[in-house]
């Protein structure tokens, strides 16, 4: 039979560690999506997962079994993703570390062919978003989940979460309406 | 009639808009504005994710596993054993003692008010103790340098096992009508909340606007003060 997520928790919490390897292989893919999409790219997503997993093991404490686990470690991995963006663009302020990451987005070619001018720009114009705006937006355009939501996880008011997905929306259409041959 | 604002057709497309749709049914102008932030929307869904490598899981779990076994018992948790519900519940202790003492009128010292003097002193420890460690860290906030991206993880992570207790001592405090604590324990979790939810890397103005916060509120001093007024009420019950 299949233990669930809140047994697990007890179970790891009492000592056995092992057990968190159930809730790791059971939600490891869904945070790794919700990470590729705010990072842009696999390496910075892996990296957000294992720290995400990590910050859960040490705050296993702190969750009280009111929300699902999966809800609890979204959270968890939406704010190392912002954490993980807001790094790297002070090492790249710093100039640390431009030739060794992985440019974020390469399409490869036969996504090229396939796909629009705009798939290939709405990478980078992802990366122009602010840290919050892009969280808020990728959990509202891919991940479905609605203002209020977004606020838990972000920590904010409803009213800021909404805020956050609308200048996403703004600056992305700023960025993508031209290639779209779209008069603004 | 006005039209519909941008953030109006936003929402909408994300079905957070009940009253748009009347509107764009007989209005062409908004029903452009629309169909435009539907063709960019609709285009960003273009953003594929790729499969994780190879047995994703196992290789996160492979690396996860050596991190979880470190051990991590930070400094000022070592020694600090009293559980939360057993300080919620010594708390309660304090403050219907506290209340009674102030309610019955006695001709004495508070003595008889309050039935298990050993368990209030425990309790006037243990608060004095959250007091300090939460002092500490609102102390290292202020002094911190708003200067490029500071790194707070340490106070945070302690910030983030403040604010459980503290809730149970405010509520405690706040259902004990001690109006004088729970305002105060208030104002400190919302501090130790807003520390406990900002990035370990955070910016300047949201450091500057946590110490605001903290100086606004004359925190740090408000708890010197009530502090140093448990240690006379337990050197009292000694
Ligand atoms: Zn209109």
């Amino acid at each position: 039979m299949e233990i669930t997520d809140v047994a697990a928790v007890e179970q790891i919490r009492a000592g056995s560690t092992e057990i968190f390897r159930v809730l790791v292989e059971r939600h490891s893919r869904a945070v790794f999506r919700l990470a590729y999409r705010m990072t842009g790219n696999q390496q910075d997503a892996e990296d957000t997962v294992q720290e995400t997993f990590l910050r859960a093991y040490r705050q296993l404490h702190h969750f009280d079994g009111r929300s699902a686990f999966s809800t609890w470690i979204y959270r968890i991995g939406a704010n190392c993703a912002i954490d993980l963006l807001r790094g790297r663009k002070k090492r790249e302020a710093d100039g640390v570390d431009l030739l060794e990451r992985q440019p974020a987005h390469e399409p490869s070619p036969e996504r090229l062919t396939a796909s629009s001018q705009v798939a290939r720009m709405l990478g980078p114009a992802l990366d122009e978003l602010s840290e919050t705006e892009r969280a808020a937006f990728v959990m509202r355009h891919y991940e479905g989940l609605c203002i209020e939501e977004i606020g838990r996880v972000l920590g904010v008011q409803p009213n800021a979460a909404k805020h956050s997905v609308f200048r996403a929306v703004q600056k992305l259409r700023r960025a993508l309406e031209p290639a779209m041959g779209m008069a603004r | 009639m006005s039209h519909l604002s941008e953030e109006q057709l936003v929402l909408h497309y994300y079905g957070e808009e009940g009253d748009a749709a009347a509107h764009l049914e007989h209005c062409a102008a908004c029903r452009k504005e629309y169909q435009d932030i539907v063709r960019v929307l609709d285009a960003c869904r273009e953003l594929t994710v790729p499969e994780p490598v190879p047995a994703f899981e196992t290789l996160m779990w492979q690396k996860l596993a050596p991190e979880l076994r470190k051990p991590r018992t930070p400094w000022w948790r070592r020694g600090w054993m009293l559980a939360p519900v057993m300080a919620g519940m010594l708390a309660a202790a304090f403050f219907v003692g506290r209340i009674s003492t102030v309610k019955v009128p006695v001709a004495g010292e508070t003595a008889q008010a309050i039935p298990a003097q050993g368990r209030e002193r425990i309790l006037l420890v243990a608060m004095g103790d959250h007091l300090q460690r939460s002092q500490m860290v609102l102390v290292e906030l202020a002094n911190a340098k708003a200067g490029d991206a500071p790194d707070i993880h340490l106070a945070q992570e302690r910030a983030r096992d403040l604010v459980s207790e503290n809730r149970l001592y405010r509520q405690t405090a706040s259902l004990s009508g001690a109006n004088e604590f729970s305002g105060l324990l208030d104002d400190l979790e919302r501090v130790l909340t807003d520390v406990a939810n900002s990035p370990a890397r955070i910016s300047s103005p949201e450091l500057q606007q946590i110490q605001r916060r903290i100086e606004s509120r004359g925190l740090i001093f408000k708890i010197r003060v009530i502090d140093s007024n448990l240690k006379q009420k337990g050197t009292e019950k000694l």
